[in-house]
């Protein structure tokens, strides 16, 4: 069975400095996974690399979505075969309005599988769907990409993003960091509702408590670089309580 | 309506207070206007407020970022005295229009236009007043709206075209103004003058834009009165030369002034922007948004000065000037400046010249927007925030594709 995602022997680096230092994973259809480790592990570097940051390098090794190779693959290509990266920090962009970004963001995912661009009144009635799913004021559809939006506000609106782009494969990294509770439980319903057969998921996170709500097939602890163990949900639940120490001693 | 009468040939006074530095063909140009009672009257007065200026010249902080050379060459040209050039003013009921080549203007119209050219600081604005052909009054009477957008287009051909304007707000009145300059041939050059008074409780909402080719000093002037409010749109893809000297004085409490400039400059293109803006008394607010994108060789400036005086307090201003440098080849300075001398003010400033942010960038193009569709997004994205989004779409429409026009094909 073809991979979603296969990540082999992965090193990568920024400015010179290798963060990666040999990852290996594989994702199939339908499964979430969820990447564990504490700061500085390289979890945030793994999201950007496979997304396409240009201003990660890699050094060594292969990612595979669906067989093709993302390697010198541009950002948005990667975007519009259906990888989608829900940003720890999402970038506030005043004056382009939420709606019309949107718009354009599901136009070219939606050229790239062949299909015709939605009119704007149907694209406005499935915002809308998709919005009332996320609990969000229909208010921000007229505002700047994330301008003014506090930090529940913006995580809400990467995860609006990836309903309405409907990605293949979506990282979510710190998706639930700056959350309070009520607004983790509404973004863990947003993203279990987005959960099908032919999708992955992989979830980024310091810690178990998104992984209540979302429940993972596989957690894998990443730390110095490296996948130090990967397991079921069990996993997570014995790092929440023994920190991860143990694991990089052992 | 009252008018003044006094007969005055200023010539006698102009050879007495020559500027060292003017040129006898430009003092004989002058002198060379026909005399007429009240011309002759704001006349006398511009010449006085340009001879104790003098000509742009080098060292002059005001054109730190302008040729005083060329400012200087521009300004000694001959002008001309025939009547082809100067505002253009559509006819509206409850528009009071009067043409100083008539000879006659209402004393409550001369008075505060003579003195606010008496108090002038720009070289440039006092010589257009002193040679215009044809100064041209307008009066909005108290109460009275000006909902449909007045077009005044201020027409120059030729080497050089000299052209004043003063409007009159009165209390309580509202107008919705086009400013617009058309300037025929690159090498011609306009010097114009504009004086709004803006009246207790009075709104005035302008949009200005450049011309497209030409060479041209416009100084724009509002004088706002108590609970007077100011918003200005400004828009340029600059040209040889473009120099706009904005002076905005918040005379009376509870004055609101929002000026906002979105400016395109790309080839050789120059677009110059200088602004004073001054709370004279407590409880007023004012706004300051530039912005500019620099293609090619272009160069822009932005050189602004907020001044809070010591009976200002509860000032609100607020200042941001921001450059895009998508060429190696431009330039683009900015200066702002507060000068505070109030101490319960909230007063804020920035000037920032940056390349696009490549995260930005990168957010646009992770979601599968190319790197093309990404980068215009962006520029349009920066520059349209500076556009005010309740304009009438027949301004902004063409404020918009002048805009997005110089940008096509350079991002």
């Amino acid at each position: 069975m073809t991979a979603m995602l296969e990540i082999k022997d992965l090193k990568a680096g920024l400015n010179g400095v290798e963060i990666l230092k040999g990852i290996s994973l594989r994702l199939q259809a339908g499964e979430v996974h969820a990447i564990m480790g504490p700061n500085g592990s390289g979890k945030s570097t793994l999201s950007k690399v496979v997304a396409g940051h240009p201003d990660y390098t890699v050094l060594a090794g292969e990612i595979l979505f669906q067989s093709k190779s993302l390697l010198g693959m541009e950002p948005d290509q990667r975007a519009r075969e259906g990888i989608f990266m829900g940003f720890q920090y999402p970038v506030e962009i005043p004056g382009v309005s939420n709606s019309e970004f949107l718009r354009m963001a599901n136009n070219s995912r939606r050229k790239e599988k062949g299909l015709e661009e939605l009119d704007p009144f149907d694209f406005q009635e499935m915002l809308t769907a998709k919005m009332e799913l996320l609990e969000m004021d229909v208010r921000f559809k007229e505002r700047g990409v994330n301008e003014g939006f506090s930090g529940g506000e913006k995580k809400r609106n990467e995860i609006l993003q990836m309903a309405i782009l409907e990605p293949s494969l979506a990282i979510l990294d710190e998706t639930d960091s700056g959350l309070d509770v009520d607004a983790l439980k509404i973004v863990a319903h947003g993203i279990n509702a987005l959960r099908r057969p032919d999708n992955t998921i992989l979830l980024i996170t310091h810690y178990q408590r998104l992984l209540d709500y979302v429940q993972p097939d596989f957690v894998h602890v990443l730390a110095a670089g490296r996948i130090l163990k990967s397991g079921d949900k069990s996993l997570a639940l014995e790092v929440e309580s023994r920190g991860y120490d143990w694991l990089l001693s052992a | 309506m009252t008018t003044l009468t006094e007969p005055r040939h200023p010539s006698q006074f102009m050879r007495h207070a020559k500027a060292p530095e003017v040129s006898e063909g430009l003092l004989s140009a002058f002198e060379a206007i026909p005399e007429q009672r009240i011309p002759s009257l704001l006349r006398a007065a511009a010449w006085k407020a340009f001879s104790e200026l003098g000509l742009p010249h080098s060292g002059d902080e005001d054109y730190s970022f302008v040729s005083a050379g060329e400012l200087h060459g521009l300004l000694s040209r001959t002008p001309q005295t025939d009547s082809t050039s100067g505002f253009e003013v559509e006819e509206r009921v409850d528009l009071e229009q009067f043409s100083l080549a008539s000879g006659l203007l209402p004393e409550e119209l001369l008075v505060p236009w003579k003195t606010a050219v008496l108090e002038e600081h720009d070289a440039p604005a006092a010589l257009a007043v002193a040679l215009a052909s044809n100064p041209q009054a307008l009066s909005l009477k108290a109460g009275t709206r000006i909902e449909k957008p007045l077009l005044l287009t201020c027409r120059a051909e030729g080497a050089r075209s000299d052209a004043a304007l003063f409007f009159q707000l009165e209390a309580g009145s509202a107008a919705k103004v086009s400013l617009r300059s058309e300037i025929s041939g690159s090498d011609a050059f306009l010097n114009a003058s504009v004086l709004f008074h803006i009246g207790a409780d009075a709104e005035l909402d302008l949009t200005q834009m450049d011309p497209p080719e030409g060479l041209q000093t416009l100084k724009l002037r509002f004088i706002l009165e108590r609970g007077a409010r100011l918003h200005l749109t400004c828009a340029s893809t600059g040209s040889r030369l473009q120099r706009l000297a904005l002076e905005v004085d918040l005379r009376g409490p509870h004055a609101q002034a929002d000026l906002r400039s979105a400016v395109v400059v790309g080839g050789a293109n120059r677009c110059h922007r200088h602004v004073t803006l001054r709370h004279h008394v407590p409880d007023c607010a004012s706004k300051q948004l530039f912005k500019a994108v620099v293609l090619g060789s272009g160069r822009s400036s932005v050189d602004g000065t907020v001044v809070v005086d010591r009976d200002a307090q509860h000032t609100d201003a607020r200042q941001l000037l921001q450059h895009l440098m998508l060429s190696k080849e431009g330039r683009a300075d900015a200066k702002p400046r507060l000068l505070i001398h109030a101490d319960d003010v909230k007063c804020s400033h920035g000037a920032a010249v940056g390349k696009m942010d490549p995260e930005q960038l990168f957010y646009l193009r992770s979601r599968g927007l190319d790197a093309k569709s990404a980068h215009e997004l962006l520029t349009h994205a920066f520059l349209m925030e500076a556009l005010d989004t309740s304009l009438p779409a027949e301004i902004s429409g063409p404020m918009r594709a002048r805009l997005l026009g110089a940008l096509e094909g350079a991002v």
